[in-house]
């Protein structure tokens, strides 16, 4: 029965080539699109998994309260994993691991920068590694390295590598006491060199007292079933204990983070975990269900309307002793045929586009065909998809009453015209809601690029630094500006579009008593506002020499509350110093958020990046070699490293750029999907109406004349859709801007613009078929008739 | 075989109420050929889409070898029709996508018979009808002759005891439909029970039996020698 059912499909699909086009086509498209976001939310949702306690390790977070605004940070103070260890009996591990750098590491004459973790012993108790040599028990000697088998090869091009020496930032050396595998790339904690922290230092013995400063990660490996509520009260409550005196983590409260969530709900809002790229994994888990029901709205359309040519059978059928099951079985067969065929060819698609969406998403998607739970998904998708889309014409093809059928008294498609225009109008309002979608992420996107930042990106290069060049910086400059090519340098503590620290400890005449003012900070040397290309809204710039001289931007000034601030005298981290000048606020850190309060301080001793602003016009590769020339003269122990400050800006647009490309290629797959449908409707629209257009014909109409009334059923439809989508769009959009603090304003102009470029693309559609049966000769379709 | 009393039919649409079937009573014996004859919305097909258990009648009694049918379901119907009943049709109603073998095929598949021994059955009906040399052809390939011999061998592969022709020649010419009409005949004297609506004297002729009809009633009944 069922090869029967297969046998008739096969030829249904081979005489019908248009219909059997455009369903597998848009199938096609809906599937393959479906499969990739799968994949991408199925890598999304298997970062760390790879690690044995996955479900028992938390992070420490803490939610301090700066200017009564609540901060969730992960920085913790040194002892805290050891006395939690100790205290807690439900903490089985506890480890402590910094922030990470990328140290440059000199093995015989390569000089090769590795991302590098500072860690506690404990660190292989809590995260999970293969070793290929070597063994966990290493971390506990202060001298010794574990690295990753591609660092390995990098160094030594093997990996029997135990016991070789490695020269670590031009100072001391490391032996080499294990290896293990390239931690996978969905790993939030990634290194590719692992290291101890140096108990000989003064510093780690200060440190280990330390219940104040925050500057490392605690992550706590938990028994299974604890109760983590009240670990987090308890670890509040001994961070309490030990701090000498109340500060922003003792006022606050404690959040542990569970691996779980690491990467998808990474965002804290007023302190708690509020969700992160699980909005965007939604979002696009809901197009990809969006794309594939749209071409399954194809299908039902498609094949309701073309219900005439199937009557006949159904009726034949039935009066041979059909029931009404057995067809039900045959149109869910054929749909579920279909939607094995567009399986086929979506699947070829995906293994073509694969790479490319990979590298859009500047991730390693791979297909995991060794999971079984992926053969349940591909098997889930072919069937909901084939179910899906053949049910509503199975049921109306099923329900076709042999005697009216056979008697030739059945109306073809009438039944089902309302359900279709439904159907059609659903589909235009979703095209609607993504194109609408994909214009405001984009002018949001504009938006924020276009702000005026306080300093100038362009021709700005920044130079990571090192004892060597900061000890010669003024030969560095010098040569610098003799080249012709550098209007000016200096030096920060990093890039002027990402704050170096908070402090809280600014005392100044006239501040509140209870003064809990955090504000950000950086380090910078003279001819700072110059070389970023910063205005000054009072005061002045840095100059040689400054020592003790502070910048605060104006919105430091503002909430400070100093009047005429040049020239007055602040303390902070045990020294007075002089404001030299207000300059006008930046954008730091985030695009998306108001100005902050920020003070720069004049310290010639902290340069971790060199700021060269470029003259006007120079030709940048030339200026380029002529850098790299200073640098290797200045800085020979050192890769001469640099970025663009545009391009390091742009970083920070990474996430939204992302989703605005996604949102783009799938909104476009979505209107395509959409217009082969509107394309299959036409045509069968125009195959029956092509007696009533050669009449029209004959009687003199135009071309105009007879486009109108083909595309006016339709246009009317898209106009309905547009009347639906927009509040729709307005309000979604608007809930998603409401994430910026800094945002742009949905203006009608957008939804115009959605209307238009609706309507052309519909037009189009139409067009291309309508103008095809206009310009027939009339005489063909009325012989036929 | 077949009795029907009283039977009612009315169409009805907003403006006009159509009387198809006015109380209508007849009998069909096992093995009869009875020819249907009338003018044009006498209610001869609706009569025979009712004996065909494709339509309802609105009142009265019809009884399908003693048994009441007149309030059967849809899958009684279709369960009933695919075991008794053979449909012979004007237009031929072949399945254009099928092939004249699968065709004939199709009533098989629906009773559940093994496909070997489907293979064999339609081979000996495709056999008797003369038509065997064109088992792989569709439909479109055929005369109009060859496809009411293969509408009548799917009428026939199940064996079934009625066989319900609805102007089984109107579409022939005068040589096909009487090579369709001895076929008819061949089937009747072999014992399947025929009731065959027509325009056509000459090819009621070929029955035992002529009902004539007007206005959804039976006007006369004549007996052929």
């Amino acid at each position: 029965m069922l090869f029967n059912y297969f046998k008739i499909a096969f030829r249904n699909l081979r005489q019908n080539r248009i219909f059997s086009l455009v369903n597998i086509a848009g199938l096609t498209i809906g599937m393959a699109a479906t499969l990739l976001i799968f994949l991408w939310v199925y890598h999304e949702r298997s970062w760390n998994k790879h690690n044995e306690h996955y479900q028992d390790v938390y992070h420490v977070y803490a939610n301090r309260d700066f200017n009564g605004q609540i901060t969730s940070g992960p920085d913790m103070m040194f002892p805290l994993p050891a006395a939690a260890a100790a205290s807690f009996p439900e903490v089985e591990e506890a480890v402590i691991v910094d922030f990470g750098g990328t140290p440059l590491f000199t093995v015989g004459d390569k000089m090769i920068r590795r991302q590098t973790l500072t860690t506690s012993p404990e660190f292989f108790n809590v995260f999970s590694a293969q070793f290929i040599e070597g063994s966990a028990k290493v971390l506990q000697d202060p001298d010794a390295l574990v690295v990753t088998e591609s660092t390995a090869i990098a160094f030594f091009g093997h990996t029997r590598v135990i016991g070789e020496t490695v020269k670590v930032n031009n100072g001391r050396s490391a032996t080499i006491k294990a290896v293990v595998k390239d931690l996978p790339e969905n790993s939030t904690v990634r290194f590719e060199v692992l290291q101890p922290f140096n108990q000989s230092t003064p510093e780690y013995r200060e440190a280990q007292t330390d219940w104040v400063n925050c500057g490392n990660r605690v992550f706590f490996l938990v028994k299974p079933g604890a109760n983590i509520a009240s670990l987090e009260k308890k670890t509040l409550e001994l961070i309490r204990k030990n701090a000498s005196s109340e500060n922003v983590t003792t006022r606050g409260s404690i959040i542990l983070h569970p691996m779980s969530k690491w990467r998808l709900y990474e965002e804290f809002r007023d302190g708690r975990n509020t969700g992160g790229r699980i909005a965007y994994v939604k979002l696009f888990t809901w197009v990809a269900i969006i794309i594939l029901l749209i071409a399954c709205v194809n299908f039902m359309n498609l094949s309701t309307a073309r219900s005439e040519k199937r009557a006949k059978e159904v009726g034949i059928r039935k009066t041979l002793g059909s029931g009404r099951k057995q067809l039900l079985l045959q149109f869910i067969s054929e749909s579920v045929l279909l939607a094995i065929i567009a399986f086929i060819l979506a699947s070829l698609v995906v293994w073509l586009v694969l790479p490319a969406f990979g590298q859009l998403l500047n991730q390693e998607i791979n297909i995991p065909f060794n999971e079984p739970s992926i053969w349940i998904i591909i098997l889930s998708i072919i069937l909901l998809t084939g179910i899906i889309a053949g049910s509503y014409p199975a049921i109306y093809l099923s329900s076709f009453r042999p005697v009216k059928v056979l008697k030739g008294t059945f109306l073809p498609g009438k039944k089902a015209l309302l359900p279709r225009k439904i159907l059609v109008t659903a589909q235009f309002v979703i095209s609607i809601l993504l194109i609408s979608a994909t214009l405001i992420i984009y002018q949001q996107l504009q938006h924020v690029r276009n702000r005026e930042l306080g300093y100038d990106v362009n021709n700005l290069v920044l130079v990571s630094s090192s004892g060597q060049a900061h000890r010669n910086l003024e030969a560095i400059r010098n040569d610098l500006r003799t080249t012709g090519m550098v209007e000016s340098v200096t030096h920060t503590s990093s890039a002027v579009s990402d704050i170096f620290g908070f402090t809280s400890g600014i005392r100044w005449p006239g501040a509140p008593e209870n003064n809990n003012l955090v504000i950000g900070f950086m380090f910078a040397g003279h001819d700072l506002a110059k070389t970023i290309g910063a205005r000054m809204a009072s005061g002045q710039d840095f100059r040689i020499n400054d020592t003790n001289h502070v910048i605060f931007n104006q919105e430091a000034i503002k909430v400070m509350g100093i009047q005429d601030p040049v020239g007055r005298e602040i303390e902070w981290a045990g020294r007075r110093r002089i404001i030299s000048g207000v300059i006008e606020n930046m954008v730091v850190n985030s695009p998306y958020t108001s100005a902050s309060p920020a003070m720069i301080v004049y310290e010639p001793n902290w340069s971790n990046q060199i700021n060269i602003r470029l003259n006007q016009g120079v030709d940048i590769r030339k200026a380029l070699v002529q850098i790299e020339q200073v640098f290797s003269r200045h800085n020979p122990e050192n890769p001469f490293e640099y970025r663009f400050m545009d391009e390091v800006f742009q970083e920070k647009f990474t996430n939204e750029k992302l989703i605005g490309q996604l949102a783009l290629i799938f909104s476009a797959l979505a209107i395509f999907v959409c217009c082969l449908g509107l394309f299959g409707l036409l045509a069968f629209s125009i195959e029956r109406r092509s007696k009533e257009i050669s009449i029209r014909k004959v009687l003199g109409a135009s071309l105009q004349q007879l486009l109108l009334p083909m595309s006016a059923e339709f246009l009317v439809l898209i106009g309905l859709a547009f009347l639906i989508a927009i509040p729709a769009a307005w309000w979604a959009m608007k809930e998603w801007l409401n994430n910026f603090e800094y945002r742009v304003n949905i203006s009608a102009g957008v939804f115009v613009l959605v209307g238009l470029i609706i309507l052309l693309i519909a037009f189009i559609t139409i067009s291309l078929n309508a103008s095809r049966a206009a310009l027939s000769n009339p005489v063909k379709s009325l012989r036929s008739e | 075989m077949i009795k029907i009393s009283n039977l009612e039919k009315i169409y009805r649409t907003e403006e006009v109420e159509t009387v198809a079937l006015n109380k209508l009573s007849f009998e069909v014996k096992e093995g009869e050929f009875v020819a249907v004859m009338g003018p044009s919305g006498c209610g001869k097909s609706t009569l025979l889409n009712i004996l065909g258990l494709l339509d309802d009648p609105d009142a009265g009694s019809f009884l399908f070898n003693g048994i009441e049918v007149a309030g059967f379901n849809e899958r009684k119907r279709a369960d009933l029709r695919k075991h008794n009943i053979g449909f012979v049709f004007q237009s031929f109603n072949l399945i254009d996508e099928l092939t004249v073998f699968e065709n004939v095929e199709l009533p098989l598949i629906y009773t559940g018979v093994k496909p070997a021994e489907r293979k064999k059955i339609v081979e000996e009906v495709l056999d008797k009808m003369v038509i065997m040399h064109r088992r792989n052809h569709y439909p479109q390939q055929l005369s109009g002759g060859q496809q009411q011999r293969v509408a009548v061998a799917r009428a026939v592969v199940n064996n079934p005891k009625l066989i319900l022709a609805d102007e089984p020649t109107g579409n022939l010419d005068s040589s096909n439909g009487n090579e369709v009409m001895q076929l008819l005949t061949d089937l009747n004297e072999q014992g399947t029970t025929i009731v065959m609506v027509t325009h056509s004297e000459h090819d009621a002729r070929y029955s035992h039996r002529i009902i004539r009809m007007l206005d959804g009633q039976t006007v006369m009944q004549n007996i052929m020698v």
